[in-house]
């Protein structure tokens, strides 16, 4: 961690690399995230028909009349798709940003104070590391009760601690670079070193992360509802459709085109959280930089 | 000589080795200490009447069988003695009964680990193959055409929800083209091979029965490959860093320039070289596995833990759920730390420090 | 006498983000047997990539011209199986840092056997046991056990003699060795050198010793080229150069070192500005923009690498022709 630190100031200094908006992926990435917001604010607007209406023949396959066919309710799969959006990539970036607020609090304090406060917040941190994230997510959502609410909140419980770890490590060894210890000598006060040296430096890193563990977060929460820990029938809900779609698997559009929701969406926060981290670590780029 | 030698003549790489394996077995012991405290409070958190559903409605009338029942597992005791006695148990091997299936849960476990484990066994073996080799590929062959189609590809194949190409897989496979059978580990109505490992390809192959074996095997093809294929793709960029890392060293233009034909410094030289680095992934590999078993098993109808753990967060079969839940954690931070053990035994600069 | 490695010519193009940059353009030099060879000059002045395009190590997609004649082969038209055969057998190299030209997750053993085994066709016991003597006349102490240990419990300095065990291991014609003192310790660098030495004596062994400190060069070269920026400015016998030097490159560089006998008050000269990066090469001679004897000439015309008075030389002015 310390050096992705380390390379974006020295990348600050060269910027010889491609801004990441230049790179075909990120394009492609950025283009089809905005897609998916603008369909998700914009559903009632777009979606053909009422998703929870159970007014069509089941079962149709895709045709003129619907795109996507109907399910064994005869509920119009494109408009469940289309207001599939409004709960999966929201709630994604809501949680994904509680996780690293409370992650980089944490990590923050653990790396600022160090000592007591380092131990106890790393241990704990330790320990959520030690399960598997989809059984303790599952556990908690379960223990929780079911529901969207819950399952986005045991989500937040297994992501906040790599923000932890990400941000105290930063905080760690930006804290230890002589330009810190020298605005301390010279007696800037902490607030000045936090925003001024500390922050912009953690910020980066920070962003990289969370746009990945956006994509991430959608598969999870995608994954416990397909499990049925999540969203509850009727809601169109991807993951819970994907489900359906199991069930009724000989009429494959019912979860073939939720599914191929959830792909693009994971896809374009993979797209751009990996072009990001080339614009910070040209090292290993995927992109066309030379070094 | 003027650069005194410092070289310890007798390496003992082997005291040092055991130190850093007592720490890393240490750290181990620590942390099942804290599994079984976050899952006892997990537990505790689970709002249901815990005597009803072990009891059932009948014994759960009689005021002696419940008062054994609580006796039993400490009830009406405060939480830490409760946890003293949730410990105590454990030791001796009682995970408590399942509420789904009365029987102990450890029974449970032991009847669908197998299953689970032979999927991720097959799994893991293809993602790593895959994988590594893609990696070096694509390393190899930086910033050009090969490199970014397997950029862009393993991308896609992080993004797949498991569950998804799972259903996908089942519609192609089998319903459309019917090459492979749809559920289950055998074929309705065949008996399994004797038990010895629980893993049927094995059991199969040791009792030297080639057909069963086949079929197992048959059986395990679309869902092994369906969980191996995210981690292919994880695992593909991780070597391919991790080769990109190593490939600038001085050692292997070294290598070169002794005259070693190229496949000797991609295998010995760089492989070699970015293997701890590839290793340590296989912690997280082996999580996405549980993680895709968890999701697959259900549409696989395989009978294994994953599903075991999905029954019971559903059904809020609380000792089933911790039975599980430390089940796994335990076998996961087991495999970080042969994982561990693995980076110190393939590096030897990490042995001695 | 006929050389044993014969370069003419030899360019090298790397390539950038903004195009191709000529490292390397047009040098020529000749090795003799038995002989060490000197190459010196700042760093970034084409020392090190000429030599690793002789056996094809140069980064992917760097272009090279020329020839280098070889044994009667040119190895810069080698490839593949052919340029293997030579490389490790004929040819040994020896590298700057010898903390990162081992590798370190091998054993010594097996870095100094592998390629004695695939290119002398010995078994494991016969490599080993000559691993063993290649270890002691490199002075490893204890060789045997040496085999089994791995790099890092080694220190820089006894790190490069086996580096230069590795190199000789297949009994090369020649070694070439890339600043092989330059990350060690002053003390450590003189035993280093002496035994380049010792075993060029006991050997016939030719080595091309690359450095930029010629005071690493006054102590073993028989001749010595002086690079600048991806040529040759003067090259010739060490005494006749380093006592008198003709190009200003050279008397600079000679300059640039501190002398124990030189009169206290002597000020140490630095020279000014920096070597041409190669995307940014001056018209004309190199070496005028930093050079204090410039005169209009040297803004326009690239002087050749001419024979004068028992040495080669590119300058115009030559402003040291008479002995100061």
């Amino acid at each position: 961690m310390s050096t992705l630190a380390f390379r974006m100031r020295a990348r600050r200094r060269g910027g010889t690399t491609r801004p990441a908006w230049r790179q075909p992926l990120a394009v492609a990435g950025g283009v089809i995230a905005i897609a998916w917001l603008v369909v998700a604010i914009f559903a009632p607007f777009i979606a053909p028909h009422d998703p929870l209406a159970q007014t069509f023949t089941p079962a149709q396959s895709p045709s003129g009349a619907h795109l996507f066919g109907t399910d064994e309710l005869g509920r119009d799969v494109l408009s469940r798709v289309i207001y599939g959006a409004r709960v999966s990539v929201p709630i994604a970036l809501l949680l994904v940003s509680l996780a690293a607020l409370i992650g980089g609090l944490v990590g923050g304090l653990a790396g600022y104070f160090r000592g007591i406060v380092d131990g106890i917040s790393m241990r704990t941190v330790d320990l959520v590391f030690a399960f598997p994230p989809i059984i303790l997510a599952m556990v908690v959502a379960a223990v929780l009760g079911r529901g969207l609410r819950n399952a986005a909140l045991a989500i937040v419980v297994v992501a906040w601690p790599s923000y932890a770890r990400v941000v105290r490590g930063l905080v760690l060894s930006v804290g230890d670079t002589e330009y810190v210890e020298s605005a301390r000598l010279l007696g800037a006060s902490a607030r000045r070193t936090l925003f001024r040296d500390v922050l912009p430096n953690v910020a980066g890193p920070v962003f990289v992360l969370a746009t990945l563990d956006l994509a991430n977060a959608i598969l999870l929460l995608s994954g416990l509802s397909f499990l049925g820990l999540g969203a509850q029938p009727p809601q169109a809900e991807w993951g819970s459709m994907v489900a359906n779609g199991a069930q009724y698997f000989q009429w494959w559009w019912m979860g073939t085109f939720p599914g191929l929701a959830i792909f693009t969406a994971v896809l374009a926060f993979n797209f751009l959280g990996d072009s990001l981290r080339d614009f910070f670590d040209p090292q290993t780029s995927w992109g066309g930089d030379e070094r | 000589m003027v650069d005194a030698p410092r070289a310890r003549r007798r390496p003992r790489p082997s005291s040092s080795f055991l130190r850093f394996l007592l720490r890393r077995l240490a750290a181990l012991v620590l942390l099942a200490v804290g599994i079984t405290l976050v899952v006892f409070v997990l537990t505790q958190l689970v709002p249901s009447n815990a005597v009803a559903t072990n009891l059932g409605e009948q014994a759960a009338a009689d005021p002696a069988a419940v008062a054994a029942f609580k006796a039993h597992y400490g009830l009406d005791k405060p939480l830490p003695v409760r946890y003293w006695l949730y410990l105590r148990h454990l030791l001796q091997g009682d995970l408590g009964q399942s509420s789904l299936t009365h029987d102990a849960v450890t029974h449970d476990l032991g009847q669908f680990i197998p299953a689970t484990a032979e999927l991720a066994l097959y799994s893991i073996v293809i993602a790593a193959f895959f994988g590594i080799t893609f990696g070096v590929i694509a390393a190899m062959r930086r910033n050009r055409p090969t490199d970014h189609v397997l950029r862009v590809v393993s991308l896609g194949g992080i993004s797949m929800p498991t569950f998804w190409i799972a259903l996908v897989a089942l519609y192609v496979g089998f319903f459309k083209l019917g090459w492979f059978p749809g559920a289950d580990r055998l074929d309705p109505g065949v008996l399994p091979p004797p038990h010895k490992s629980g893993l049927y390809t094995i059991d199969a192959l040791l009792g030297g029965q080639w057909g069963l074996f086949a079929q197992a095997l048959h059986h395990l093809v679309l869902p092994a490959l369906v969980l191996a294929a995210f981690n292919v793709s994880l695992l593909t960029r991780y070597t391919r860093s991790a080769v990109l890392e190593v490939v600038g060293n001085d050692y292997v233009r070294a290598g070169r320039a002794k005259g070693l034909p190229e496949r000797v410094v991609v295998r010995r030289y760089i492989l070699r070289a970015a293997l701890p680095a590839v290793v340590t992934v296989l912690g997280l590999v082996f999580a996405n596995v549980l993680t895709g078993a968890v999701l697959v098993e259900k549409i696989f109808s395989w009978p294994g833990i994953g599903q075991y753990a999905y029954q019971a967060a559903v059904n809020l079969d609380v000792p089933a759920i911790a039975g599980v839940s430390l089940f796994v954690a335990v076998v996961y931070i087991t495999v970080n730390f042969i994982v561990d053990i693995l980076y110190g035994l393939i590096d030897p600069r990490i042995r001695v420090r | 006498m006929t050389a044993l490695l014969e370069v003419e010519g030899l360019r090298v193009r790397l390539p950038t983000p903004r195009g191709f940059a000529t490292v390397v353009d047009g040098i020529d030099y000749h090795v003799e047997p038995a002989q060490v060879f000197g190459v010196a000059g700042e760093s970034g002045s084409g020392k090190t990539m000429s030599m690793l395009a002789l056996l094809g190590l140069l980064p992917p997609g760097a272009v090279v011209e020329g020839r280098a004649a070889f044994g009667g082969k040119d190895l810069l038209r080698l490839r593949g199986r052919e340029l293997r055969a030579v490389s490790g057998r004929d040819i040994g190299m020896v590298f700057q840092d010898p903390m990162t030209s081992l590798h370190p997750m091998l054993t010594i053993g097996q870095q100094l056997t592998e390629h004695m085994r695939r290119h002398l066709g010995l078994g494991r016991r016969a490599a080993g046991d000559r691993a063993v003597e290649l270890l002691d006349q490199v002075r490893i102490p204890g060789p045997r056990s040496a085999l089994h240990a791995y790099p890092h419990q080694f220190s820089g300095g006894m790190r490069q003699r086996i580096a230069i065990a590795i190199a000789l291991a297949c009994g090369p014609r020649l070694l070439i060795a890339d600043e092989p003192t330059t990350a060690l310790d002053v003390t450590v660098q003189a035993g280093i050198l002496r035994l380049l030495d010792r075993l060029r004596r006991e050997h016939d062994l030719s080595v091309v010793l690359i450095t930029h400190d010629l005071a690493v060069m006054s102590s073993i070269a028989d001749r010595i080229s002086i690079f600048y920026a991806g040529r040759v400015v003067e090259s010739g016998r060490r005494d006749e150069l380093l006592r008198r030097p003709r190009h200003p490159y050279t008397r600079a560089l000679l300059d640039a070192l501190p002398h124990p006998e030189a009169a206290r008050d002597t000020p140490l000269v630095a020279i000014k500005g920096a070597p041409p990066s190669p995307q940014q090469i001056p018209p004309g001679c190199r070496y005028h923009p930093r050079c204090p004897y410039a005169i209009e000439v040297c803004t326009m015309d690239d002087p050749p690498l001419v024979p004068t008075d028992g040495r080669r030389l590119a300058c115009h002015v030559d402003p040291f022709a008479d002995g100061e």
